[in-house]
């Protein structure tokens, strides 16, 4: 190809820079292109080439690491094409300290599970390795993304792969788990379109984010359309009442499917909001963050106690999901810089222990073809390596210090407090008493959320792994091989090394955060004192000493 | 008048000469060589398709009688690549089923097909009755020709349509004949005075309501499951396709060209229509089990999609109901032949029919998985951007109530869309070994895969040109 | 002799009109159905002439004649397909023909 129409072509793309961040999310997908048309007799064929494809993805996105300025404001490595310029629909993709850890999180984990699946997926590994690659994509799409557009069809695309991951490999009430989650998810989607459609016509024709940030909104469409985009987003983390679907889609889908489902899924959820639903309605997030506060922390209590009813164990992983992802919703209500460096962190975290459980839960399955707590009992007499692993990997679920879930919990806390206690933003004239209120009895029952979790993990661990051996099945198991163990022990390396040293994780998003947090958390405080403020009023005004005579 | 002014006609003046070469040369042909016929029509259509390009059609014929330019030219490559796609389709089994009426077929299609070639460029009734004629009658007969060889089934579903389609064409008639009377005359631009009186809107609504029939808007949808199930699956994918382009085409010439005046009157109904036509196609299509039952109502489904766009009005909404029609080719006319060719394999016509289509053969079941998408709006293939620009047309002209109901029946439309997937993805079928398919409907196949997932990646050439040709709507 | 004032004329036409919708609706008999139609768009034709007349122009004549051209081929078509129907199944009525009856 002539070399200036090259130069010419990413000029306009890029820059002149090297697109990344484009040849990043569409790798994945080009990988599934030449997969279709290997035979899909050749199951070791695609195996590899799924694996290329996502290693490779993997480097590309090392790349990423490598260029990112942790002290720049702002999105970087920004690609910049007109798509559909008839429409005013951008590519417009680039990475900030809000995106980039999924982004690490999301090629990190796709090859592990890709190579978790060589045991766990027996049949049609052609289109599982096609679907893989595309969700692959997807998700990239989706955190790179911040044309509303472009974020949306990316958001879309997802849905098919899991859709068929679920359907084809699922367990035995798959059908009905995965429509259950298509709908779900779908319906939310659909209603954020609109709400997205609304806004490009408010916006004067363009999805671009940072354009739709300043469009002059009433305080009632603000609600609207936040309600709108927050619905979509709350029904992916998912946050109580919404979370119905997740259990059955875990209980039903494959390893491979639970892990990347857990693992990334629904983290973007969570991104979803951070990125595009509090940026551009925070008037709106003012009025709903009591309301996010409180599902949060009844999904943080709900989730576990329904985790320790659970008598299989993938359930039960899965509820926790419900309940650790309450603590990151949490943080994202309280919007602080504490709180939501908490909150990015602990997505990873999440991503990182339950993948970690719903691979280890998959390899018992693959060796006992069940996963009722009942059917084990002591088998770390037969399977010390892996009872090690599953061990720490609890360890890291409860938040114990030296593992990653501790340094989460702890900033979110910390941070939901310190607001609780001082709210330092706030008028002095007393405004904002109910919401501090607000905010430390959640932070207070969330805590017992932790005492919780620990308790139905650990007697979870104790029934599975300890005492005598009760069934003759358990004691032929074989331990962990060493891809097994790679993989566990991959992630085990990084839940330790974010728990030791969380500094590196932490730099990565902070001076995202803290630009985040700067503009948007007065125009939230705003809404929230004024309202607090007239509260108040009213209730000085009924409780105002008589006059004295 | 000289030859050269008809130069603008000249896309349907091809197509009529090749309807009687085809006749022509039916007659001289021996019968085992008849299924030349195939491909010589099919080589017109890409002929007459090239030369779309290639020949000025701009122009007024007869003094604005007929009237060439981007928006008849447009439309005419959407019906003649319907056409193209769905004698590639059809060829082999039509070769096959009806090996000694070949001839008669092709020039009947096209015949159908120089009507609504012609049909969008009218601008006056008596060409217009001429052209909407031209376009229905071959199609009852098409639709006549008995599924299976032996000739026993009598042609109950093609009475059915050719009952209902001419009592709906002489609603139509009647309007016209209404609206001309009281006009003093036939051109489209002088029929409804700036100030219509009631009868003026009477007419409106009769005419409203025979189009209705034509293009399957609930309720006055009856026929199209019936036609749908009881017909030759290759004719059901040109009928389901081209006749709702060209019946589209007529509607937006006479509503938005002779009626902008009368909008008080035909909008509130067709808002209703598009309410009952969404409600209607979706809730009924969830049960169905005969495929081709289940797509007649997601295209009742869909037709109420399309007319959004159209009830999004002037130019914008027009422009994305172009859109959407030729994204609506593609996705139908493929999923139609997918139904064909697993018809054809000796499955039947039934959702279970297509059970373990991924493992028997891939590709295919690929195709369906695309062609679902895109009648489901889902991204990266183009039926998203078709929903997506007829919900930005409606939003734009103040239908918000609209959009939200239209992204709620999308949500219910995933039901029945899912279930064909699930089969096809997820169930166990018991014959092993791939689907067998014909070279020509391979490539028929392909063409309207790579058309959806092309239009997905980059749909912005044809969003420029349906805006484009709208512009020579006006 | 008295010219016929047109609204005598367009009421007879929007009558037969009606007459002709309502049998299509109604009768069970294919041929009387395809008859109905034929009725309806003579409707048609008339209201066209009676305009023509009354205004005293030539166009509503000429699409009377498209009309029946048209309506001839579509009657033609009809009762091939009615005949059609009858070889195989020896009846004229749709509550015996199975399609039909929906």
């Amino acid at each position: 190809m002539d070399g200036t129409f090259t130069q010419a072509w990413l000029q306009t793309v890029s820059g002149g820079g090297f697109p990344t961040l484009t040849v990043l999310t569409l790798l994945p997908m080009l990988f599934a292109i030449f997969a279709l048309f290997i035979p899909g007799e050749l199951g070791f064929a695609h195996k590899a080439m799924s694996l290329v494809g996502s290693l490779i993805t993997g480097l590309v996105g090392l790349v990423v690491l490598g260029q990112f300025d942790r002290g720049a404001v702002g999105l970087q490595m920004v690609d910049n094409f007109n798509w559909i310029p008839s429409l005013g629909v951008r590519w417009l993709v680039g990475v900030d300290g809000l995106s980039l850890p999924y982004v690490l999180l999301t090629v990190g984990l796709t090859p592990i599970v890709l190579i978790g699946a060589w045991s766990a997926i027996e049949k049609r590994w052609k289109e599982f390795g096609i679907a893989m690659l595309v969700l692959e994509t997807g998700m990239l799409g989706s955190l790179v993304a911040t044309d509303l557009m472009t974020f949306y069809v990316f958001w879309e695309i997802m849905l098919v792969p899991m859709f068929l991951i679920i359907g084809i490999w699922g367990g035995k009430q798959r059908i009905a788990a995965t429509v259950k989650f298509f709908l779900y998810t779908m319906f939310g989607s659909l209603l954020m379109l609109v709400a997205i459609l609304y806004l490009y016509q408010k916006g004067g024709g363009t999805f671009v984010l940072s354009q739709l940030a300043t469009v002059q909104l009433s305080d009632k469409e603000q609600l609207w359309l936040f309600g709108a985009f927050a619905l979509a987003f709350m029904i992916k983390v998912p946050v109580f009442p919404f979370h119905t679907w997740l259990p059955d889609a875990h209980t039903e889908a494959p390893t491979p499917g639970s892990v990347i489902l857990a693992g990334v899924l629904l983290k973007l959820g969570t991104y979803g909001l951070l990125r595009f639903a509090i940026p551009l309605f925070p008037a709106a997030m003012g009025k709903a963050s009591p309301l996010l506060a409180v599902l949060a922390t009844i999904g943080i209590v709900f989730g576990a106690l329904m985790a320790y009813v659970q008598t299989d164990v993938k359930r039960l992983v899965a509820y926790s999901s419900v309940s650790h992802l309450g603590f990151v919703m949490l943080g994202i209500a309280v919007f602080n810089e504490e709180a939501l460096q908490g909150a990015i962190l602990q997505g990873v975290n999440h991503g990182l222990s339950t993948g970690a459980l719903f691979l280890l839960v998959g390899f018992l399955y693959e060796r006992r073809h069940t996963r009722a707590i009942s059917d084990f009992g002591g088998i770390a007499k037969t399977m010390p390596v892996y009872t090690a692993f599953f061990v720490f990997i609890t360890m890291s679920s409860v938040a114990l210090p030296l593992t990653n879930g501790f340094v989460g919990e702890f900033l979110i806390f910390a941070g939901s407090f310190k607001e609780g206690v001082q709210s330092s933003i706030l008028p002095p004239d007393g405004g904002g008493v109910a919401w501090r209120t607000m905010v430390l009895t959640c932070a207070g029952v969330a805590t017992l959320g932790i005492v919780l979790g620990a308790v139905y993990m650990l007697s979870m661990v104790r029934r599975v792994f300890f005492g005598p051996i009760t069934n003759a099945a358990n004691e032929l198991l074989k331990d962990l091989t060493w891809r097994e163990r790679f993989l566990v022990g991959t992630i085990s390396a990084f839940v330790l090394w974010i728990g030791i040293a969380p500094g590196a994780m932490l730099r990565l998003s902070e001076t995202t955060v803290h630009a985040m947090v700067q503009p948007i958390r007065p125009q939230i405080q705003q809404v929230r004192s004024k309202a607090d403020f007239q509260r108040e009023m009213r209730n000085a005004a009924m409780i105002r000493p008589q006059p004295t005579r | 008048m000289s030859l050269a002014d008809l130069q603008p006609l000249m896309l349907g003046l091809i197509l009529a000469c090749a309807a009687l070469l085809v006749l022509l040369v039916d007659l001289v042909i021996k019968p085992s060589g008849k299924p030349i016929l195939g491909w010589l029509t099919a080589a017109i259509l890409a002929g007459t398709l090239v030369a779309s390009w290639l020949l000025p059609l701009e122009g007024e014929v007869q003094a604005g009688v007929w009237q060439g330019n981007l928006w008849s030219t447009f439309l005419a490559r959407v019906m003649i690549s319907a056409g193209l796609l769905a004698v590639l389709g059809g060829l082999d089994y039509v070769a096959r089923v009806w090996p000694y009426r070949q001839g008669e077929f092709y020039t009947l299609l096209l015949f159908s097909l120089t009507g609504m070639v012609l049909l969008p460029g009218c601008r006056e009734l008596a060409a217009f009755v001429v052209c909407f004629e031209l376009m229905g009658i071959p199609i009852y007969v098409l639709a006549a020709y008995s599924k299976n060889d032996n000739g026993k089934k009598p042609p109950e579903a093609a009475l059915k349509l050719l009952l209902i389609g001419a009592a709906s064409t002489a609603l139509t008639f009647f309007g016209a004949a209404l609206l001309v009377g009281m006009a003093g005359s036939s051109r489209f631009a002088e029929l409804v005075p700036y100030e219509p009186g009631p009868l003026h809107a009477v007419a409106a609504l009769l005419l409203l309501a025979g189009m209705a029939f034509k293009i399957g808007v609930a309720p006055f949808h009856m026929w199209v499951p019936d036609t749908y199930e009881g017909s030759p699956t290759p004719v059901v994918a040109f009928l389901s396709v081209a006749p709702k382009v060209a019946g589209f085409a007529a509607l937006s010439s006479i509503f938005l060209i002779a009626m902008p005046t009368l909008a008080h009157a035909w909008r509130p109904m067709l808002w209703l229509l598009v309410v009952v036509t969404m409600v209607v196609g979706n809730l009924v299509a969830i049960p169905q089990t005969n495929l081709k039952r289940l797509m007649a109502f997601s295209g009742v489904a869909q037709v109420g999609y399309i007319l959004l766009g159209f009830l999004g009005g002037a130019e914008f909404g027009a422009a994305m109901m172009l859109f959407y029609l030729a994204t609506y080719v593609f996705a139908n006319i493929g999923m139609f032949l997918i139904v064909h060719a697993v018809a054809e394999a000796g499955e039947g016509e039934d959702i279970v029919s297509l059970n373990g289509l991924a493992r028997r053969s891939p590709w295919l079941a690929l195709a369906l998985l695309m062609f679902l998408l895109s009648l489901a709006g889902i991204p990266f293939v183009a039926g998203f951007w078709a929903k997506f620009y007829v919900f930005t047309a409606a939003w734009r002209a103040g239908h918000g109530e609209m959009v939200l109901l239209g992204a709620l029946f999308a949500t219910v439309a995933l039901f029945y869309y899912l279930g064909v997937a699930r089969a096809a993805f997820v169930n166990k079928s018991a014959i092993e070994g791939p689907v067998p398919v014909k070279r020509p409907l391979a490539l028929a196949i392909v063409v309207c895969l790579l058309g959806t997932v092309g239009l997905g990646a980059w749909p912005n050439p044809l969003v420029e040109a349906a805006l484009a040709a709208v512009q020579g709507l006006y | 002799m008295t010219a016929i004032p047109l609204a005598h004329l367009l009421i007879l036409a929007a009558a037969l009109f009606t007459l002709g919708m309502i049998g299509v609706m109604t009768r069970r008999n294919v041929l009387v159905m395809l008859m109905s139609v034929e009725i309806m768009l003579n409707a048609v034709n008339l209201t066209l002439v009676a305009f023509s007349r009354y205004h005293g122009w030539t166009e509503g004549h000429v699409l009377a004649f498209f009309i029946i051209a048209v309506a001839a081929a579509e009657a033609a078509v009809g009762l091939a397909m009615v005949l059609a129907v009858f070889r195989l199944k020896q009846t004229v009525y749709v509550d015996e023909l199975k399609l039909l009856k929906r």
